[in-house]
């Protein structure tokens, strides 16, 4: 029976700290209220003035308002993480219903056309294909679990910023021509080395990378440049596109959001990738950040530690 | 010769597109494509289709816009639009049904025999209509 009134392991599983647990909080205004009885007798039979009276069932009156606020405020939280909750059930049930769909899809048309061996190889690379978006997805799902539970375990090596650039550039260029996008690239010509998790990293510029070309309008460009700076390397993603409005803008890195206009320009996006990207760029030691003017484009720009001496 | 369907296809995700043109043109059909609303639209008033299957996610107009400018275009609002789509929610079921959508299948629930069916269908109803009207 006693287990029922664990309050801290109760706090713990609500994921609240215990000044926001409303079991804990309702706890605190039963004491309060008994003690404000007690003392309000008390101070009511030594201090017969009425003023003195009136000014301890006032104060008593102001902390159990300050408590009822602190209970109404952790109860929005609940609520607002229920709805960030139930929006994350619709995006990944669409998510995971896209390649699901296309899979089933394309087994039927397997079934029905019973293609030759040569002809069958593209179909099942559509299947191969659509099975590493949800592979990739269920990754990033458990990624948000570790940023939130225990962070991020990185592994840091010593990399080329400037290959990794390259290398994701070569893997965009094929999503580029089919949103008719010009990429543009200004990087300097030697490496330049920084020390961090490379495949993490690589997912970060994949990502910002993917959202400009995305976001963009019919044959834009999107520029990639980097540079040194004291201690750093700096990436900057520039894109033509929709633009983040003031109001979307403070919620730009928080996980699930999506931009207001997306029914209108995109089909996909999680709302995850970017809040993975903070996570990433400063459990790094580097800081990550945009400049938006809506209806004409993004930049967004991060830095990484440059490779120092100590880890040479 | 029987003069072939028409029927139009308003879907970015060029995997879909594929497969639908493949599994229509096997049954008869004449397949077109567009990968944005504005498109959809643009060819559903060159071509004509006997029939639409339009996403409700797309470039540049979404579905409901789209199905709206078909609704209220005098040479277009008699071609029957069926809404393929992932997106389930029932606020989205009743306004494209109620905007004039004649049906709203979720991809993942249908195999691509199912679609065909659910067309033939369609086109067949529109056709008893026709005639009675």
């Amino acid at each position: 029976m006693f287990e029922h009134f664990n309050l801290i392991k109760d706090c713990r599983n609500y994921k609240v700290k215990l000044f926001q647990c409303p079991q804990f909080l309702f706890l605190i205004m039963g004491l309060f209220i008994i003690l404000s009885i007690v003392s309000t007798y008390y101070i009511a039979r030594n201090y017969v003035e009425p003023e003195i009276v009136a000014l301890v069932v006032l104060v008593i009156a102001a902390v159990l308002f300050v408590i009822s606020y602190v209970i109404i405020y952790s109860f929005e939280q609940m609520v607002i993480s229920s709805e960030i909750k139930s929006e994350f059930v619709n995006i990944m049930s669409h998510e995971l219903r896209s390649p699901l769909s296309a899979m089933k899809w394309q087994l039927n048309l397997i079934q029905r056309l019973k293609p030759s061996a040569e002809d069958i190889i593209p179909m099942l690379s559509v299947i191969e294909e659509k099975n590493e978006e949800m592979i990739k997805l269920s990754n990033k799902l458990l990624e948000i679990d570790q940023i939130e539970d225990t962070g991020l375990r990185l592994k840091p090596t010593p990399f080329s910023l400037t290959k990794v650039i390259e290398a994701v550039l070569k893997e965009q260029e094929g999503f580029a021509y089919i949103k008719d996008i010009n990429l543009v690239k200004n990087i300097p010509q030697e490496s330049v080395f920084v020390f961090a998790d490379e495949k993490k990293i690589k997912d970060v510029l994949s990502h910002m990378i993917d959202n400009a070309i995305r976001y963009s309008l019919k044959k834009g460009d999107v520029s990639i440049s980097m540079e040194k700076i004291p201690g750093f390397a700096k990436c900057l993603i520039a894109d033509s596109g929709i633009g983040i409005s003031t109001g979307d803008s403070k919620k730009i890195f928080t996980k699930f959001f999506r931009n207001q206009s997306i029914v209108s320009y995109q089909t996909r996006g999680t709302g995850i990738g970017l809040f993975i990207a903070k996570a990433v760029i400063e459990s790094s030691g580097g800081k990550i950040g945009f400049e938006s003017v809506e209806g004409r484009g993004s930049t967004f720009w991060f830095t990484v530690p440059l490779l120092d001496k100590k880890h040479s | 010769m029987k003069k072939k369907k028409k029927i139009l296809f308003i879907e970015d995700e060029r995997h879909f597109q594929d497969m639908l043109s493949t599994i229509f043109k096997d049954e008869g059909f004449e397949t077109f494509s567009a990968y944005n609303g504005v498109d959809g639209v643009k060819i559903a008033e060159e071509e004509s289709p006997d029939i639409i299957l339009c996403d409700l996610v797309l470039p540049k107009k979404d579905g409901f816009n789209v199905i709206n400018e078909l609704k209220n275009n005098p040479k277009l609002f008699n071609i029957p639009i069926i809404i393929l789509t992932n997106l389930e929610e029932n606020q989205n079921v009743e306004k494209v049904l109620s905007s004039g959508a004649k049906m709203y299948l979720v991809k993942a629930n249908y195999t691509l025999d199912d679609i065909v069916a659910k067309v033939k269908d369609t086109l067949e109803i529109n056709n008893n209509q026709k005639n009675e009207g």
